[in-house]
């Protein structure tokens, strides 16, 4: 489908699973996916789908015990997965960076922010003093932060919106190619949340960086991301461009995300359409059917045959579903 | 009974202090501070030095102290002063005074000992003549048992005994609970994590007094390392240190290890992981900080452990420590004995009390704007 | 099918086999001491100066000591204190703190930071002075008398219990079915005793049990100091350690009562550590 050159980030097959006392949860299951230079792509989906693990995967960030990933990560020409300790160091904070869904509790309440944004540049770039100072300042008034004083501030004399911008900084401070943005704005209110997307949408194009935005905000996906892949229950339903997703979706989770999203424009709200059920427990054994039938508003016999393979549906668009693309079009809701 | 109303006055009017603002709670709390600096250098250093060090610290804890800090002192002062209430109401209670066991004493004669020793029958009004013996004249007053010493010279030696011993027994157990709780919190779920818990587990379960007869008997009766007993040299004081350290080490073991684990669970941790800081540097320069606060917090009620285990430690290495004059002190009555003992634990408790305080202050910033929550 | 936090506590509780372990030795030490005097008929205070400092054999199964009395009753009658002063000083604990606790948690607000403020306080507080004091004061009315020794051994713990309720109550009182209660018109003291305090019992028994080694610690303080009111093994190993000298060693006399010391110690430590992980695994508390 791409290019081999092309790809920064190229995941093939990974599969991470947890083992608990009781039994084993597979949080994602054989998923793959690319991410190219300077492209936005969304990870969407309901809590508990996979987008976080798949994103904590990335740079093995996954709490001890950790799980066990098989598959491929490919960060160019460097495999991720089963990398030793050091050489991912090497590319955290560096060549991939990371920002939380909490930004308060997500900085050290006991270091000031010169200190926390000093050990990045000290341990990546050999930078410290005058020369470390003077890039903390640079980096700041580009996320929209001027002066000095910041630098001196603890995290908590800071507002929220603030702090996540002192979050991206730190992120940037090594010029990355990939920022994994997991659920950046979800905690902020929402004018608050606009300027931090304008930011990561103006900083994408200043330093052709590539995001890879996790969400569950549809509303937030429609304004940064190039590209979305929606995710349930460990594995990719459906990926599209995000005009192409959101006027035309061809998977009725997606269309149920988008469904339930509350309605500005509707004259008094509208009703609301919430998702019936609960999302499928992960275990590891194979899929007898799709994993989405139990709630599926168009589940159909062959629905519960085994699961659908992702196939495409033109271009670079896929979909996990056996429902014709044509009926979809024509009860569009 | 006039008197327990007053001690209930008085701790209302402890309680009270929360309700201070900030602004008072500032000024008077450095000028607290300030007296007590004064009345303690009074000791050693007489009236105009005392009074100098007084203003200075006054004014120097205005500006420097965080309001938390202030409150404790505005709260602390007068609770040591309640507490030397308290105490003089004990004794008072109790059967028996300091000149009933003479031989033939007439009522004259108990007056007249009663006149010129300061003790009158009621218990306020010995606080009274105490309390301005100690504010006026600076001394904690003239033994009633020992004829012709004041209390200072009779605990005056024996003061830096116990400071040494408790402070040596002190820095290690902070050094070895420390030590073995981060390792095994780092550790966790291995065996060294295990072991050093079930030591911890060991430690808190067996009274000092065990402990430390069996150090002696292994120590210096076996092996004849140390002495069995006594002061004077480092060797002596080994023993005695490491006895009164063990149970507060056991439990600052266990308050680092859950500390640790606790930190290591926070979001900043992952992200100072996320951003390629090596393990060493997550440890040391984030997780630390964070694990040390539950044992900043314990150090209070540790010195304080410490100053009620060390009656117990003294007497069994025999070491001249403040505990053994404390003790002939209440078993003979002698009231300026006891509150003059009393008066050096206490103020040495809450000396402590405030100095972790202001390094808890020192260590968490959140703690210290000017609007400080408790 | 769902259990009650109640029975998946005691599910926790049975799995950890260092637990039960404790609670075995408890039980089987407890039995000993209340029991087996009586059964056996035994005497710790027949002095027999003939058969003074026996090794253990047959006939003495833990020896004797310098005035020939039988080790095994003193260990046991010593027990009976030990353990009693235990008990009831942790029950003068737990009333104390768990009333103190729950009007602070309960009321809140400036309430609340005054009487913290105050425990704060007493927490700093060298506690072996005050108890001394009164020990000392009062041993020669009161010899045999342990009610004061209850008090004062109570009062040293009662600090913990209070703060520990305080947390729980307070954050209790913010949850929906105690503001829903306090709606429907139920009165304060009601609210409190049955509506916030039932959920409160778990953590104030986990930290029963943690007490009472605390206190017995400071009981055979008192009885090392020479202060105590009866035969406990603080004063059995104070007897033991009085007869350490360089050239004979009475080993026995000073291992037994520190033995069951240590054991009755650990014990009721591994059970407290036990209900507390029991009654809450993650540790929240």
């Amino acid at each position: 489908m791409t290019h081999q050159a092309e790809e920064l980030l190229r995941i093939r097959n990974l599969s991470v699973t947890f083992a608990t006392r009781e039994h084993s949860v597979r949080a994602v299951d054989n998923l793959s996916f690319d991410v190219r230079p300077g492209e936005v792509v969304g990870l969407v989906g309901e809590s508990g789908c996979g987008k976080s693990v798949t994103s904590l995967s990335i740079l093995g960030l996954h709490e001890q015990p950790a799980g066990r990933m098989t598959g491929s990560i490919r960060l160019g020409e460097r495999e991720l997965v089963g990398a030793s300790p050091s050489e991912l160091r090497a590319v955290r904070g560096n060549r991939v960076s990371m920002i939380f869904q909490d930004p308060l509790t997500s900085l050290n309440p006991y270091l000031r922010v010169e200190e926390q944004l000093g050990e990045v540049l000290e341990l990546h770039l050999d930078l410290r003093g005058a020369a470390a100072r003077a890039r903390m300042l640079e980096i700041l008034s580009q996320v929209g932060i001027p002066g000095e004083e910041r630098l001196r501030a603890y995290p908590h004399q800071l507002s929220g919106g603030m702090r996540q911008r002192i979050c991206i900084a730190m992120a940037l401070l090594c010029n990355p190619e990939l920022l994994i943005a997991d659920e950046p704005t979800t905690m902020l209110d929402v004018t608050i949340q606009a300027q931090i997307l304008e930011l990561l949408r103006t900083l994408r194009k200043q330093r052709k960086m590539s995001i890879l935005f996790i969400t569950h905000d549809l509303g937030v996906v429609s304004e940064i991301c190039d590209r979305v892949i929606v995710m349930y229950a460990g594995r990719i339903v459906e990926q599209a461009r995000t005009a192409e997703l959101l006027h035309s979706p061809l998977h009725p989770y997606t269309e149920a995300l988008l469904r339930s999203t509350p309605r500005v424009d509707v004259p008094g709200g509208g009703s609301l359409h919430p998702i019936g059920g609960l999302p499928p427990r992960l275990s590891a054994e194979k899929l007898e059917e799709c994993a989405f039938a139990a709630r599926c508003p168009r589940v159909r016999q062959g629905c519960r045959d085994g699961e659908p393979a992702l196939e495409s549906a033109g271009g670079e668009r896929l979909r996990r579903c056996i429902a014709p693309v044509a009926e979809m079009a024509a009860t569009r809701s | 009974m006039i008197e327990v109303l007053i001690l209930v006055f008085g701790i209302a009017l402890l309680g009270a202090t929360a309700w201070c603002p900030p602004r008072a709670t500032r000024v008077l709390g450095a000028l607290l501070f300030g007296l007590s600096l004064g009345v303690v250098f009074r000791f050693a250093l007489g009236v105009p030095v005392a009074i100098v060090c007084g203003l200075l610290g006054s004014v120097l804890t205005f500006r420097l102290f965080p309001l938390l800090v202030l409150r404790r002192v505005l709260f602390l002062v007068p609770a040591l002063v309640l507490l030397i209430y308290a105490t003089t109401l004990l004794m008072y209670r109790a059967p028996g005074n300091p000149f009933a066991n003479e031989r033939a004493t007439t009522p004259q004669v108990e007056a007249a000992l009663r006149a010129q020793y300061g003790v009158p029958k009621s218990a306020s009004a010995f606080f009274g003549i105490y309390m301005r013996r100690l504010l006026l004249e600076g001394t904690l007053g003239p033994s009633i048992k020992v004829q012709g010493r004041t209390v200072e010279e009779l605990i005056g030696p024996a003061f830096p005994v116990s400071v040494a011993l408790g402070s040596l027994s002190l820095l290690l157990s902070v050094a070895i609970g420390l030590g073995l709780g981060i390792v095994a919190g780092l550790r966790r779920n291995t065996a060294v994590d295990h072991l050093s818990m079930l030591l911890a587990l060991v430690g808190i379960s067996l009274p000092n007094f065990v402990l430390g007869s069996a150090a002696m008997i292994v120590f210096a009766l076996w092996l004849r390392w140390l002495p069995v007993a006594g002061w004077g040299s480092l060797r002596h004081v080994l023993m005695p240190a490491f006895a009164l350290a063990l149970p507060n080490a056991a439990i600052i073991a266990r308050l680092a290890r859950s500390g640790m684990i606790d930190v290591l669970q926070q979001d900043y941790i992952r992200t100072a992981r996320a951003k390629g800081l090596p393990e060493s540097w997550v440890v040391v320069r984030h997780a630390l900080r964070g694990t040390l606060m539950p044992v900043v917090s314990f150090l209070g009620p540790a010195a304080a452990a410490t100053m009620t285990g060390s009656f117990v430690v003294e007497v069994l290495f025999a070491v001249p420590g403040m505990g053994q004059w404390f003790v002939k002190g209440a078993i003979n009555r002698d009231y300026s004995v006891v509150l003059g003992t009393a008066i050096v634990y206490f103020g040495l408790v809450i000396l402590f009390n405030l100095i972790v305080d202001l390094a808890y202050a020192w260590l968490d910033p959140r703690l210290r704007s000017t609007g400080a929550h408790d | 099918m769902t259990r009650s936090p109640f029975q998946l506590a005691m599910q926790r509780l049975l799995r950890n086999r260092v637990a039960i372990v404790g609670g075995m030795l408890l039980a089987l030490i407890s039995f000993s001491c209340v029991l087996l005097p009586l059964l056996l008929r035994l005497d710790p205070n027949l002095t027999q100066p003939a058969l003074r400092n026996q090794p253990p054999s047959a006939r003495f199964l833990f020896g004797t000591d310098s005035l020939g009395r039988d080790l095994v009753a003193r260990v046991l009658v010593g027990g009976r204190t030990s353990l009693l002063v235990g008990l009831a000083a942790t029950a003068v604990s737990v009333l104390v703190g768990v009333a103190y606790g729950a009007i602070a948690g309960f009321y809140g607000g400036k309430i609340d930071e005054a009487m913290m403020r105050l425990v704060d306080f007493m927490y700093g507080l060298p506690y072996m002075f005050l108890v001394i004091l009164i020990m000392l004061m009062f041993s020669e009315t009161a010899r045999g008398d342990m009610l004061p020794v209850f008090l004062a051994l109570g009062l040293v713990q009662w600090l913990t219990m209070a703060r520990i309720v305080r947390g729980q109550v307070l954050a209790l009182r913010r949850q929906e079915f105690v503001l829903a209660a306090e709606l429907l018109g139920v009165s304060d003291a009601r609210l409190l005793i049955r509506h916030v305090l039932p959920n409160v019992f778990g953590v104030i028994m986990v930290y029963a049990t943690l007490m009472v080694p605390s206190v017995i610690i400071l009981e055979s303080f008192l009885s090392f100091l020479g202060l105590g009111v009866a035969l406990s093994w603080g004063q059995l190993v104070s007897d033991g350690i009085a007869v350490i000298n360089p050239i004979r060693s009475y080993w026995w006399i000073l291992l037994w009562p520190s033995l069951f010391l240590g054991v009755t110690l650990i014990s009721l430590n591994f059970v407290g550590d036990g209900l507390r992980d029991a009654l809450d695994p993650k540790g929240r508390t």
